[in-house]
């Protein structure tokens, strides 16, 4: 097997807070090859957008820190190397886009000087080769009239021009992988379309690799070869896409597949949220994490957390973090579409989830007083 | 077996475990503020100085009016181990250039600067917050007025503007009140009222338009309840902050015009006063000016740490 | 743009209107004759109706504003009661001192406060940090003549290192600018520092950072570009600030400047540089005001002046 462009192994990174350590990311491990596009999938909390910013050693040091793991990109492990080094990386080998395009783009600088000052430094090039290339790129990217926009401001953008901005930043160096975080959670629906569309194409004219960072599961469906579904902290399930649609094989995928809306199903049919809150990553249960949410527990998840291992009745690379549905486990051969686990479980869930202290209302919050 | 009881209520403390602690915003400020060393020490200086305020009369150990003069500008007692033959152990922390006692005057001085601090702020308070609010919930004739009564009063600085009220309208009747008192507040007053209504009708805007108001009024909240319920509530943090700012604000501007020679009239004491007298006779001794300079500073200082400790403590995004 | 400078300048006019109506009233609401002070030699009521007519004073209240606005717009600010010469005359000749007290003050403020509020951010929560807003709050909270007291104790008297009675040489000024420069440092300090903390914490540093760029260029070419925006949009309220500061320092320090002088005509009521004076500051506070408005739209591209 020819080297992975990316290998992350047993990654551990933590903040450490006032309240106690928070295990952000609790031992992730992934590979990601040249050109492949992968979708990392999960709720917000779970520790996918970590888990990249980590990748590029972004992580602000305190109260943030890489305890442990190994980031081999192209053959030379991330976390070993000196400042230097990193920095060589970042936006040149290794580039990401970020969320929100509205404050990710610097408001006082032109977007000409924002693309270019990339280019300047990783490639070399002077004022005027800068100039041109951004031109090209936000020609690349579809900003029309580019030539006459590249001394705008970002303010004087739409959301999704803007976005297509930080892609055309992104691709500026040509980088070999690039980190797309919930790139269009931002944008309208229809926007949205048109710019995975043209994260879609790029990829493919450029053999980039991407990581693509969301919770919608939308998304990830017709951008990505392979899904790895995140939860507190580690990656529950790893499969090839059309797989994972096909045949998932882990109670939260199960869950996750149930919320979303389909065309296809009865009118009447409801949509089945997961009840429940999102684990708490400063003092996680002993057990699987997913427990206290999952309609087919059973005592052992409770006791003892399940490794990512291959799962029967699926396809080789398919793994998933789970008792139930591991080799010898009661959910083998379960139908997920028509079980819903046990309901006596599902009642009990209900009435744990309704013990919870309330969480504020929006009118608890009191403005900011000015700063001075 | 456990009973299905037992189990739920184990569940439930796991459930517990799992979820942060939720705190109300007003007791996590609290126990913010609290935290903060800075702050608390100002509290306790306050409250001592509302104490020595408030007693006066009963601790003070001279008539701060009553003169004295053979025991004019005697030292403080320990100035009598550095050499001074100035001291009367009478006179514990000295006597100024007319025989009255330093130390009782300090203490009737706190009552004015107290006085000076709280009152003019709450008038100001109390009409700018109903300007504001009107001003920004309703608009219209009251957000014009606003608007242009703020241009004008912008124009030049609070103190200036201080000034000259205070300077032109000391000999009238109003200026002679309560030894020059009412003219004090009054000057104070009519400079400050405007920004906190600025500010109260900028919270009110911002606020005015979340769902959650817009919620109240779909279910038929009228404005006297929405302004009262819900808009209040959530514009406070910022005024808290103002108000706990404008106080040693208010006694500085005291200060400073007692300084200048149109504060407080003789004899009444202030640290503004009891300073300006002292500059005086700075060269013969210079405990006159130190110890009021001292005095005020503490406070001043201390109302700024609260001050400050109170904008931390309410901000919700700041993570200490 | 130009047509907003040109709207603002213009709109300086009716606020100076307002501000001359203002003072006017309260001067002339005092009661008793402005020469009345001396009441051990009372004029008789001839000398002082002489006097009167010859000020101007006994005519009708709403007369004498409209003489005195006519007065204005010629440059004429009208006759000094105590000193018998022109107002225009006396404060030209404090103007100079007291520039160079404000300008002094300011540029020694801009140039500590600024990079001690860029430094205590970036090292925020160390000893540094907090030594700094330490200093700086005690700028800001004392007040300044109790600072200026203390240094005249210990330099005046006690070290005789410094004289701090008029102005002439530089050693004259240096406890001035530096009491005054002090209160308005302080407060820069804790704007900068508290802006600059903000413009860290934004994405767009993380996005410049992902870029590979080293930590100074990210400071510099991305923070502080946006800290500094609300920075100079202070100056203006500062410069009012300065100009209040002098009042007191000049007083203090017994410098022949416009303060004193200001101050000193409030003492003896003499009207017309009071009212000459204020129309002064008032344009000066509009005219840093106006100055502060615009550098603002030039430094944010956000801002599209209307």
């Amino acid at each position: 097997m020819a080297q992975q462009l990316l290998e992350v192994k047993d990654l551990h990174t933590q903040f450490f807070t006032r309240d106690g350590v928070v295990r952000a990311v609790d031992g992730v491990s992934f590979e990601v090859a040249a050109g492949e596009t992968l979708g990392l999938v999960g709720e917000s909390g779970c520790g996918k957008s970590v888990t990249a910013l980590s990748l590029m050693r972004l992580i602000p040091v305190p109260p943030g820190k890489i305890v442990k793991g190994s980031i081999m990109f192209d053959g030379a492990d991330v976390l070993k190397m000196d400042d230097d080094e990193v920095r060589g990386i970042r936006g040149n080998n290794i580039a990401m886009i970020f969320q929100d395009p509205m404050t990710s783009l610097n408001p006082v600088l032109t977007i000409s000087r924002q693309i270019s000052e990339a280019l300047e430094l990783h490639l070399k090039m002077d004022k005027s080769e800068a100039r041109k290339r951004t031109i090209e790129l936000l020609d690349l990217v579809g900003i029309p009239s580019a030539k006459k926009r590249v001394d705008d401001y970002p303010h004087q953008f739409s959301g999704g021009m803007r976005q297509r901005v930080m892609i055309a930043m992104a691709l500026s160096c040509n980088p070999k992988l690039i980190l797309a975080d919930e790139p269009t959670t931002a944008l309208d629906v229809t926007i949205q379309a048109q710019i995975l569309d043209l994260l879609k194409n790029l990829a493919r004219e450029f053999r980039t690799a991407f990581i693509l960072i969301t919770h919608d599961l939308g998304v990830v469906a017709g951008m990505t070869q392979r899904i790895h579904v995140m939860y507190g902290g580690k990656i529950v399930e790893k499969a090839d896409t059309a797989e994972l649609f096909a045949n998932p094989k882990m109670p939260y995928t199960w869950g996750l597949l149930r919320s979303i809306p389909r065309l296809d199903e009865h009118r009447k049919a409801k949509l089945v949220p997961i009840e429940g809150l999102p684990p708490d990553l400063i003092a996680p249960p002993p057990g699987c994490r997913f427990e206290p949410r999952c309609q087919y527990r059973r005592d052992i998840c409770r006791e003892k957390e399940p490794e990512l291992v291959h799962i029967p009745n699926s396809k080789p690379d398919h793994e998933a973090r789970c008792w139930g549905t591991q080799q010898g486990g009661w959910l083998v051969d379960t139908d997920w579409h028509k079980e819903v686990g046990d309901t006596r479980v599902l009642e009990e869930i209900k009435q744990e989830v309704a013990q919870l202290p309330p969480e504020p209302k929006p009118g608890d919050l009191p403005p900011p007083p000015p700063a001075i | 077996m456990a009973t299905a009881a037992t189990t739920q209520q184990q569940r439930a403390a796991e459930i517990n475990v799992t979820v942060r602690k939720q705190r109300s915003l007003w007791r996590d400020a609290m126990y913010r503020l609290v935290r903060n060393r800075a702050a608390l020490v100002g509290l306790i200086v306050i409250a001592f100085a509302a104490l020595v305020a408030i007693f006066a009369p009963l601790i003070a150990p001279y008539d701060p009016l009553e003169q004295n003069g053979p025991k004019q500008l005697m030292e403080p007692i320990w100035t009598q181990f550095f050499g001074s033959k100035f001291t009367d152990p009478a006179y514990i922390l000295g006597s100024d250039e007319l025989g009255r006692d330093i130390l009782s005057r300090l203490m009737y001085s706190s009552r004015v600067s107290l006085i000076i601090g709280l009152v003019p702020v709450s008038i100001v308070l109390v009409i700018g917050l109903t300007v504001g609010m009107l001003a920004g919930y309703v608009g219209g004739v009251v957000d014009d007025f606003l608007m242009r009564v703020t241009d004008v009063v912008y124009a030049f600085p609070d103190l200036l503007f201080v000034i000259i009220i205070v300077a032109t309208l000391r000999g009238t009747a109003l200026g002679e009140a309560y030894d020059g008192l009412l003219i004090i507040f009054v000057g104070i007053a009519v400079v400050n009222w405007v920004g906190v209504a600025r500010l109260v009708r900028g919270q009110v805007l911002s606020v005015k338009n979340r769902e959650f108001v817009e919620a109240a009024r779909a279910i038929g909240a009228g404005p006297g309840r929405i302004m009262r319920k819900h808009i209040f509530p959530n514009i406070l943090a910022p005024i808290i902050v103002t108000v706990a700012f404008a106080i040693p604000g208010a006694m500085l501007t005291e200060a400073v015009l007692s300084f200048l020679g149109i504060g407080i009239r003789p004899p009444t004491p202030t640290w503004g006063v009891m300073i300006n007298d002292g500059f005086l006779v700075f060269s013969t001794t210079p405990w006159p000016v130190l110890l009021p300079s001292l005095c005020i500073s503490i406070v001043l200082l201390a109302f700024t740490f609260v001050g400050d400790g109170l904008r931390d403590a309410l901000d919700p995004r700041s993570k200490m | 743009m130009l047509r907003y400078v040109v709207r603002r300048l213009l709109l300086i006019i009716p606020t100076m209107f307002f501000v001359a109506l203002i003072t006017f009233t309260l001067a002339h609401a005092a009661p008793g004759s402005p020469f009345d002070r001396n009441v051990n030699r009372p004029l008789s009521q001839e000398t002082i109706d002489r006097i009167n007519r010859y000020y101007g004073v006994d005519k009708p209240i709403p007369e004498q504003f409209v003489t005195y606005l006519g007065n204005l717009v010629r440059g004429d600010l009208g006759l000094s009661f105590t000193r018998q010469r022109p107002v225009v005359e006396i404060i030209g000749q404090g103007i100079g001192t007291t520039f160079q007290l404000g300008a002094g003050a300011l540029a020694f403020a801009l140039a500590f406060s600024i990079p001690l509020g860029i430094i205590s951010a970036l090292k925020q929560n160390t000893l540094l940090d907090y030594g700094s807003m330490l200093v700086a709050t005690i700028g800001t909270t004392i007040p300044s003549f109790v600072i200026a007291i203390f240094l005249i104790s210990i330099f005046g008297v006690g070290l005789h290192l410094l004289p701090f009675v008029g102005w002439g040489s530089w050693q004259h000024m240096v406890m001035p600018i530096f009491v005054l420069g002090l209160g308005e440092g302080a407060f820069l300090t804790r704007i900068t520092r508290a802006s600059m903390l903000e413009a860290i914490r934004q994405d767009y540093v993380r996005t410049a950072r992902s870029k590979g760029l080293r930590e100074r260029a990210v400071i510099v070419g991305h923070a502080l570009k946006n800290a500094l925006i609300p920075v100079a949009t202070i100056i203006g309220p500062a410069t009012a600030a300065l100009i209040t500061g002098s009042f007191i320092i000049e007083t203090l320090f017994n410098v022949p400047g416009m303060g004193r002088l200001y101050v000193i005509s409030i003492l003896q009521r003499d009207y017309p540089t009071i009212m000459g004076t204020t129309l002064l500051y008032a344009f000066l506070i509009m005219i840093a005001n106006l100055t502060v408005d615009i550098l603002y739209g030039v430094l944010d591209p956000r801002i599209k002046v209307r």
